[in-house]
């Protein structure tokens, strides 16, 4: 299984004496988009934060497309191809979107940014007006356009989304969803936590079911949204 | 007559003051400390220029070398005493720099001895403005400093290395997980901070013709006047906030007292803390 | 120059920034604030004590030392020590009041700003000061009873009895409840306000105190030395005394103390440096080179102690519980809110955003009194924001908050705690560096005690108190299990143990309405179960309950109402089973199409 774009295998991490993930196996495949929920506390930051380098592993792998990367800094993690999009004050509110689109290509060449931005500006237009803006003035939906094109502009292989859909107003979280899915264009892999589970299934291959650190269930969106099961995990049986 | 002078003086002293202002926020806005030995930076940058003109380089490229050697010791500086303790929290951090700050200055002290030594500044004719005869000196102070002040402007808005120190400062963690290796622009950071203190402290021994060891250490003070009256890391803050105690202290030296310039600064800075107590430009957090 | 005047001279200063040290220990290693501006208070005590006893102009003494001051008193010698202490205290209430608003940065540039600006009034001042002058006649207190000699000794003794009763003084503050509220305000003073405390009247307290210990620190030392002058007051002094005291340890008296005789003993061991074969011939030439090396190595000896040792010489000793009396005291009955038919907590349209974004987004919704009332809602449903704004650690933007029909919107925390709501946070907010049984002695102890007169006067009345807060500690600590627990420090507390113990603060203080955030989140089952009992129980006797809890088995077995809130707002209230079966409810969790 080694054509996995993004691959945990007996992945464990907590801070410092409370450990939180005990042994995650699963894996993104290339340009698949696959959904990670469960219940409050179930691990899910933490687990995107692990895969990221944000949280040390304390044990298992992770590999980024057949290399192993684990515990690597933020900063390797996306010089590898990995890309983190966190859940709130995910933009420089200071800086102007372009300025933010540039620190997504700060380690491309000029001309290569420059291409890049010009793509993402193509995939979301919305900044290209807002382009002498700051970011801190941009309402919620676009203020994730901004963060997702940010990350992008590096092409990576795998994208990590942190509850895309937190603190957006109820009608813009389905034009979120529609936003990532419209990354399928770009080819790129998405792995997302969400708490807007049911909504967010409809917009992904598969999904896993994330309870006391450990993965409960894995299966394809459509399977999991006939789950009757699932919806007793989140209002407690 | 004396208004316009004074005015001059003021806007001269300002700059000097907003660019030292400039050197020291910038340090501030990435590293989120402040850092008590940024005086040093000026005495050293005044110190070094002096030893390179007394080895028979022109002032300018004196100057230049000067503030590019105090840039190095800046990040090395940094590397060595600050860079350690940057997880252990605030008041390690500060105490720790004014130890360098002793250290620095002590070790200046040493070399040069404690009497004041004489700036070589060539003289230079008056100018003459509308009736009234400004020193020349002044009005380069002034260019200097504004010249200093754009490519400040210039760095941080349109190249890459200044947007990256931006980004940092806005949210170090978001710059992280945006792929920013953070001790890279750590090193630039003090690089810079470090030498536009050491400029400072060669337009500060201009206007004040003569140099002392301890000369960057007082001088810190209106610098945090400037700094905390433009808001914290606000490197425009700073240069506006330079320029007003740059004014007030000369406006009042001449017609309140003399002895007050410095305290003057300070009326301003607690009068507006008062009001605003993130200072001028200072935003939340 | 025979040892004993060595020893003794070395003895006396070393007791008198032994003095400062603790000073500033109070003002910095108790209520956390940073002042490096400490040397004005030393120099203002320094000053006042001079020109209050010098002889005046025109007397024969001032004639006779062919003086040139223009102001003096001439009165005894404890008045200067007096008028020192007042004057280094009165300074520093007014920087206290001055940047009582600043923030941590903002405080230590102040401070130090401050006392420049001190030392530049007292240079110039020279009819006052004599500035860089000086005045070299101040009196040395019984000065003609003793040969020169011999008057060192007799002044050392003097010393050390000033110094011996201000630092007992000051030990027995540290350990009274004062010092007690000082510490928790330097570990979270937030939290400290959110349950009561004025933390701003304390702090404010403390720098006084520590001000006008350095002005009578400042009164011995001019007395000792016969001279004075404004060059004596550089800042270096400020942060010679932060060294003493980071060389001890902060937060411990002995610890300064000590530090300060390791200062010294360094500082005169530097004089050495210039017997040093080689450097006596540089030292020789430049004439600035050996102090100018004895400050280096004081400065490298500052950054040395702060990187490689944090702790300090004297760590700060693990304070003990006093052994449980076995009396457990009943924990008090909360006090019924008045009047009774108002709810007792009712926000209404409330709002908060934060950079654009609407975290709460016109919630309204009411709590019924002596009911237990969950809520709850998907992350970021603005349940925890509901909560600080109603407890005033944030201030809503718009909408009102009213605790027993009195509107509290936008008042301080510690001024909304007393009116009877009580709260705990999602991360719990301890006192990390204080005992468990400290930690519950805060909370519990009435404001009346914690303040100075308290902590000298009607120690009788104080100590009553502390033995019923002690009881009313031990019966929470009971109830919660934790009695094995008491004397850990809070930062080595598992999660659920430190959920546990902020309930046990609500506990000792059992204020009419309490608001719980997550009291069961990282407890484990069995432990949570029984919180949720003794919630029922602290109900049945009249405690009104907000309870934002994940768990929904606790919420449906233990509350009363629930009210649940999505994207900002409340989505529905109702009885649990109501809330269970509502189709709206369900989406807001699962996500679906919620218009």
């Amino acid at each position: 299984m080694s054509g996995a774009a993004l691959k945990a295998e007996g992945l464990e991490a907590g801070y410092g004496p409370l450990q939180i993930l005990f042994g995650i196996d699963m894996e993104v495949g290339p340009g698949e988009h696959v959904l990670v929920f469960g219940p409050n506390g179930a691990g899910k930051s933490t687990l995107i934060k692990a895969l990221f380098g944000l949280v040390a592993p304390t044990a298992g792998r992770v590999t980024l497309d057949g290399q192993e990367v684990t515990g690597r800094a933020p900063e390797g993690m996306v010089a590898r191809g990995m890309a983190y999009v966190p859940q709130v004050s995910n933009v420089f509110a200071s800086m102007t979107v372009t300025e933010n689109l540039e620190i997504g290509g700060a380690r491309l060449s000029r001309a290569r940014r420059e291409a890049r931005i010009a793509e993402m500006i193509e995939l979301f237009p919305v900044l290209g007006e807002r382009r002498r803006q700051a970011a801190g003035t941009l309402s919620g939906g676009e203020r994730q356009m901004l963060a997702l094109a940010r990350a992008l502009i590096p092409e990576p292989s795998v994208l990590l989304l942190d509850e895309p859909s937190a603190g957006v107003a109820p009608k813009l979280v389905a034009q979120i969803f529609e936003l990532v899915s419209g990354l399928r264009r770009t080819g790129v892999s998405v792995l997302m936590i969400e708490q807007n589970a049911r909504q967010a299934l409809a917009h992904v291959d598969r999904g896993y079911v994330l309870e006391g650190g450990q993965v409960r269930l894995s299966d394809t969106a459509h399977a999991l949204r006939e789950n009757a099961e699932i919806g007793q995990l989140y209002l407690g049986g | 007559m004396i208004l316009v002078q004074t005015l001059v003086y003021g806007l001269a002293l300002g700059g000097v003051i907003a660019v030292s202002a400039v050197g020291l926020t910038l340090a501030y806005g990435v590293t989120r400390f402040i850092n008590f030995a940024f005086g040093e930076f000026l005495t050293l940058g005044a110190f070094l220029c002096l030893l390179f003109a007394q080895i028979g380089l022109g002032l300018p490229v004196a100057g230049l070398l000067a503030v590019a050697a105090v840039g190095v010791i800046g990040v090395g500086v940094a590397r060595a005493f600050y860079t350690p303790l940057m997880n252990r929290g605030l008041l390690p951090l500060l105490v720790t720099s004014v130890g360098v700050a002793f250290v620095v200055q002590n070790l200046v002290r040493m070399i040069a001895g404690s009497n004041p030594i004489r700036f070589p500044v060539p003289l230079m004719r008056p100018i003459e403005i509308g009736g009234v005869f400004v020193p020349r000196e002044q009005l380069v102070i002034l260019g200097v400093a504004l010249a200093a002040m754009l490519a400040v402007h210039l760095l941080l808005s349109f190249t890459m290395l200044g947007k990256k120190m931006r980004a940092v400062a806005d949210d170090p963690a978001l710059a992280r997980v945006s792929g920013i290796s953070s001790r890279r622009v750590l090193d630039a950071t003090w690089f810079v901070s470090a030498l536009i203190g050491g400029l400072g402290g060669i337009l500060l021994a201009i206007t004040q013709i003569t140099l002392a060891p301890q000369m960057g250490w007082h001088f810190l003070l209106v610098v945090f006047a400037a700094v905390l009256l433009g808001g914290i890391g606000s490197p425009y803050g700073a240069m506006i906030g330079g320029l007003l105690i740059g004014l007030a202290m000369e406006l009042g030296a001449t017609y309140v007292a003399a002895n007050y310039s410095y305290a003057f600064a300070f009326v301003v800075l607690i009068a507006v803390l008062i009001l605003r107590p993130r200072g001028l430009m200072g935003g939340r957090g | 120059m025979d040892l004993i005047a060595f020893a003794t001279g070395l003895i006396s200063l070393a007791l008198i920034y032994g003095l400062l040290a603790v000073g500033l220990n109070l003002q910095f290693g108790f209520a956390g604030v940073i002042n490096f501006g400490y040397v004005a208070f030393f120099a203002v005590g320094a000053f006042a004590s001079a020109l209050v006893t010098l002889p005046p102009p025109g007397s024969e003494a001032y004639l006779a030392a062919s003086a040139r001051y223009e102001i003096a008193l001439g009165w005894p010698v404890w008045s200067g020590f007096l008028a020192a202490g007042l004057a280094g205290g009165l300074l520093a209430l007014f920087i206290g009041a001055v940047s009582a608003r600043l923030a941590t940065h903002y405080l230590a540039v102040a401070t130090f700003a401050m006392a420049e600006v001190v030392r530049s009034v007292l240079g110039n001042e020279t009819w006052l000061t004599r500035g860089e002058f000086g005045i070299s006649n101040v009196p040395q207190p019984l000065g003609d009873l003793f040969t020169p000699e011999s008057y060192a000794l007799f002044y050392l003794a003097l010393i050390a009895v000033v110094v011996g009763v201000l630092f007992a003084a000051l030990r027995h503050l540290g350990e009274a409840p004062f010092g007690r509220l000082l510490r928790a305000i330097k570990d979270d003073e937030t939290s400290a306000r959110t349950l009561g405390k004025r933390t701003a009247r304390a702090k404010l307290r403390a720098l006084a105190i520590g001000g006008a210990v350095a002005g009578i620190a400042g009164a011995l030392w001019t007395h000792s030395l016969g001279v004075i002058h404004v060059g004596q007051f550089v800042p270096i002094v400020t942060f010679q005394v932060w060294l003493a005291m980071l060389l001890g340890g902060t937060g411990n008296h002995w610890g300064a103390l000590a530090g300060a005789f390791a200062l010294i003993a360094i500082r005169e061991g530097t004089r050495f440096v210039g017997e040093i074969p080689g450097l006596d011939q540089i030292a020789a030439a430049n004439p600035s080179f050996l102090p100018s090396l004895r400050f280096v190595l004081i400065g490298l000896l500052l950054i040395a102690v702060v990187r490689f040792f944090p702790g300090g010489l004297v760590p700060e000793r693990r304070r003990r519980a006093p052994a449980a009396s076995g009396a457990k005291a009943a924990l008090p009955a909360p006090e019924r809110i008045a009047p009774a038919g108002a709810p007792a907590l009712e926000i209404t349209d409330l709002r908060k955003s934060f950079g654009g974004l609407a975290a709460v987004d016109g919630a309204s919704f009411a709590v019924r009194p002596g009911s237990i009332t969950g809520l709850i809602g998907p992350n970021g449903a603005g349940k925890s924001t509901v909560m600080d704004l109603v407890s005033g650690v944030q201030t809503p933007d718009a909408g009102a908050v009213r605790v027993a029909g009195q509107e509290i919107t936008g008042l301080p925390p510690e001024a909304i705690a007393d009116r009877g709501l009580g709260r705990t946070f999602q991360t719990p907010r301890l006192y990390p560096t204080m005992t468990v049984w400290e930690n519950l002695m805060v909370a519990g102890m009435p404001q009346r005690h914690e303040t100075l007169r308290a902590g000298f006067l009607r120690a009788a009345a104080r100590r009553q108190a502390e033995a019923e807060i002690a009881a009313r500690a031990e019966a929470v600590l009971g109830e919660l299990e934790m009695q094995s627990m008491r004397d850990e420090r809070a930062e080595t507390l598992s999660g659920g143990q430190r959920k546990l113990l902020s309930l046990g603060r609500l506990m000792m203080r059992r204020p009419p309405v309490m608001l719980l955030d997550e009291p069961a989140a990282g407890v484990n089952r069995r432990l949570a179960t029984a919180l949720f009992d003794r919630i029922a129980e602290l109900n049945r006797q009249g405690t009104t309950f907000l309870i934002v809890e994940h768990e929904m088995q606790l919420v449906m077995r233990y509350c009363d109402h629930v009210i649940v809130m999505h994207q900002g707002r409340v989505l529905a209230e109702g009885a649990p089973d109501e809330i269970r079966a509502d189709p709206a409810v369900i989406e807001a969790y699962l996500g679906g199409a919620v218009a």
